[in-house]
């Protein structure tokens, strides 16, 4: 939610909020009406950054477009939670980002109602997973053009191992793919424990989702706003990574097959699930919430 | 850890184990949850990923291989071994998809609602621990004993001469509604959970009326009609606001309604916390749900299985029972009245509550299962 997005939900959450005053208002990191309605509530506020990104100056001007709703509310500027929340681990949090309360990434994703045995059972050769992006005209910038994501997945095809393509993104679901190549869209964390490398386009929730599971990933930014973690993995040596601008099919191909043959790739990738795992979980989670939500101890 | 949830064939009792379901993957274990194919939808918009194992549904059991309906016995112990024999059937259909499951993904441990008897057996053939997870508040033993005899013939192919016992019993029943002679237990805290659809400002806000809700659960029968109509009629002159918790069909066959009356599916756990008085069939989660909220009931036993939870909850002084040959819209009425006007009913319900919400949470009972593997 940035932009406009907050103005457009302020009226709807306000009218809410008044039916069903919350005690503690978790707000994703640029949603920007969360803090606006908390403070309405007298509730306390946590912000929580859901991926990798931590607050930047440009989330400044977002916040200026609130101006108006600021102003209504009797407010000079956001009011700031009572803590962060940040599923970054600590290897990929920058060195000057805000203080956060670390919670454990559980990867999620929406079900099927169907899911086939070969989607969490592994064949005798390695499996490669391509989550694709889609030629996103709503968001040009970062689209992946449907030659190169083509060409990408027939130059993998002639590894030795199982490449495996789940589309996801404006029409990825009709990619014409080699025959052996299996292209079904599958939720990732059913078939993440089978995976031996993933590809994707630099999502910041696969990125954490290859870590929780000790995957190696190679990742191929559409965005400059998403190489700096591509780039955190590949000098951590979890992965590698190649701006999609300046990438040959090819050499994405060669990336893979280096993935799977160097088992230093899979050696850091288990360092950084092993550090994932030491970060608190959810659970540990909702009891601050509920340390902070009681009422009479919001002000502790 | 992988973990596998192996449910019952209705709604109702999956939505009893989806929280432990939900806490285990949450604290970041593999989890998958078995059921049949018509079910996979409730599993999955769950977050949990689905598997089917039978393209059969529960209501099949009713039926023999001819196609006929089987009778219903009228005695009540009769009726429990033929309960029993429709759960063992339900689950040997579903061993049938479950054992090739296995073979396939390797689950440390089994997970199973109480009344999915093809949880133990599943465990013992693959080798790991069995959990049997409570999905109300106790069913009448000889259900166990009759599924078990149902399921002979797979006991035998497995070479089995019993039903596998369990290494966990995970029970949600508050302590002060335990029978007395319950077997030790992992108690946790119910969690009220059920399949969301759009949630709407009257659903969780409460006008000035007393707000009485009727559920009429997934069964609504031809005389369930005549009940909930005669119901509408009633209340349509009193000051309370009715909801009645029924199927959107159920709506247009009760005709045209009065301005205090709602009919439609509404979430219990987004509604309970407004209603004064809840009548029900009895269910097990729905009694659970309004017991979690701290809301007095009025309870029709339709199923037999309820009469034993709905006479301790009686007797516990949180709910007035109305026995089904007196289920008259009269009596019913009178009955909600008089929970309405006794504030004992409520104050025993807040004490139900309390004690329930004292209990260990999904995600501090999990510990229990996982120290069974470690």
């Amino acid at each position: 939610m940035t932009f406009r997005a907050a103005q457009d939900c302020l009226d709807g959450l306000l009218a809410f909020a008044r039916a069903w005053p919350a005690d503690v208002v978790v707000g994703a990191a640029q949603a920007h009406a969360a803090p606006l309605v908390a403070h309405y509530l007298g509730a306390s506020y946590v912000r929580f950054a859901t991926d990798l990104a931590e607050p930047t100056a440009e989330a400044l001007a977002a916040i200026a477009e609130l101006g108006p709703e600021l102003e209504r509310l009797g407010l000079y500027d956001l009011p700031r939670p009572m803590f962060s929340v940040s599923v970054a681990p600590p290897s990929l949090r920058s060195a000057d980002a805000p203080p956060a309360l670390p919670l454990r990434h559980i990867p999620y994703a929406p079900q099927q109602r169907t899911l086939e045995p070969w989607a969490y059972t592994k064949g005798s050769r390695p499996r490669v997973l391509v989550v694709t992006k889609g030629d996103d005209s709503a968001a040009p910038d970062d689209s992946v053009p449907r030659e190169l994501l083509s060409a990408i997945v027939s130059e993998l095809a002639a590894l030795d191992a199982e490449i495996v393509v789940s589309p996801s993104g404006p029409g990825t679901d009709t990619l014409a793919v080699p025959g052996h190549v299996r292209c079904a869209p599958v939720p990732f964390d059913v078939i993440a424990p089978t995976c031996d490398a993933v590809v994707h386009f630099g999502d910041a929730q696969l990125v954490l989702g290859c870590l929780a599971h000790g995957i190696p990933q190679a990742v191929l930014p559409a965005t400059r706003r998403l190489e700096e973690h591509g780039a955190r993995i590949a000098e951590l040596g979890a992965g590698t990574m190649r701006r999609l601008a300046d990438t040959a099919a090819h050499s994405v191909a060669a990336d893979c097959a280096e993935l799977l043959a160097d088992s230093a790739y899979r050696g850091a990738a288990a360092l950084l699930r092993d550090e994932l795992r030491t970060m608190p979980l959810p659970s540990a989670l909702v009891a601050e919430l509920e340390l902070i939500g009681t009422p009479g101890k919001a002000a502790v | 850890m992988r973990m596998l949830f192996v449910a019952g064939g209705t709604s109702g009792v999956i939505f009893s184990i989806i929280p432990l379901a939900q806490a285990a993957r949450n604290a970041g274990h593999e989890v998958f949850m078995a059921g049949p194919n018509n079910m996979m939808p409730t599993i999955t918009s769950a977050g949990i990923p689905g598997i089917a194992v039978t393209s059969r549904d529960m209501l099949e059991t009713l039926f023999d291989d001819a196609g006929n309906r089987r009778r219903i016995p009228t005695d009540l112990h009769e009726r429990y071994i033929f309960n029993g024999r429709q759960f063992g059937r339900y689950a040997s259909w579903c061993l049938e998809g479950l054992l090739p499951l296995v073979d396939r993904w390797r689950p440390d441990v089994v997970v199973g609602g109480a009344l999915a008897f093809a949880a133990p057996v599943v465990a013992r053939y693959a080798g790991v621990p069995y959990v049997k997870h409570a999905v109300d508040m106790g069913e009448p033993r000889t259900i166990d004993l009759a599924a078990a005899a149902e399921l002979a013939p797979d006991l035998k192919r497995l070479g089995l001469h019993e039903m596998p016992w369990s290494d966990l019993f995970v029970d949600i029943c508050p302590p002060s509604l335990r029978e007395s002679d319950a077997p030790p237990a992992q108690l946790m805290r119910y969690v009220p959970y059920a399949t969301k659809g759009s949630i709407e400002p009257w659903m969780y806000t409460k006008g000035e009326r007393t707000r009485l809700l009727v559920s009429a659960g997934n069964r609504v029968t031809p005389d369930y009609f005549d009940v909930l109509g005669g119901l509408v009629n009633k209340v349509s002159r009193l000051a309370v606001e009715l909801l009645v918790m029924a199927p959107e069909s159920a709506a247009e066959k009760l005709g045209p309604l009065p301005d205090n009356v709602k009919v439609g599916w509404v979430p219990l756990d987004v509604v309970a916390p407004t209603c004064d008085v809840v009548m029900s069939h009895a269910g097990g989660t729905t009694v659970l749900g309004n017991m979690h909220y701290g809301v007095p009931q009025v309870l029709v036993p339709y199923l037999p299985y309820a009469l034993g939870f709905t006479r301790r909850l009686c007797d516990y002084g949180a709910a007035k029972m109305v026995s089904p040959e007196e289920d008259s819209p009269e009596n019913i009425a009178q009955a909600c009245e008089e929970v309405l006007e006794t504030p004992s009913y409520r104050q025993r319900a807040r004490d139900i509550a309390a004690e329930m919400a004292g209990l260990p949470t999904p995600a501090q009972a999990l510990p229990a299962v996982e120290r069974l593997v470690a």
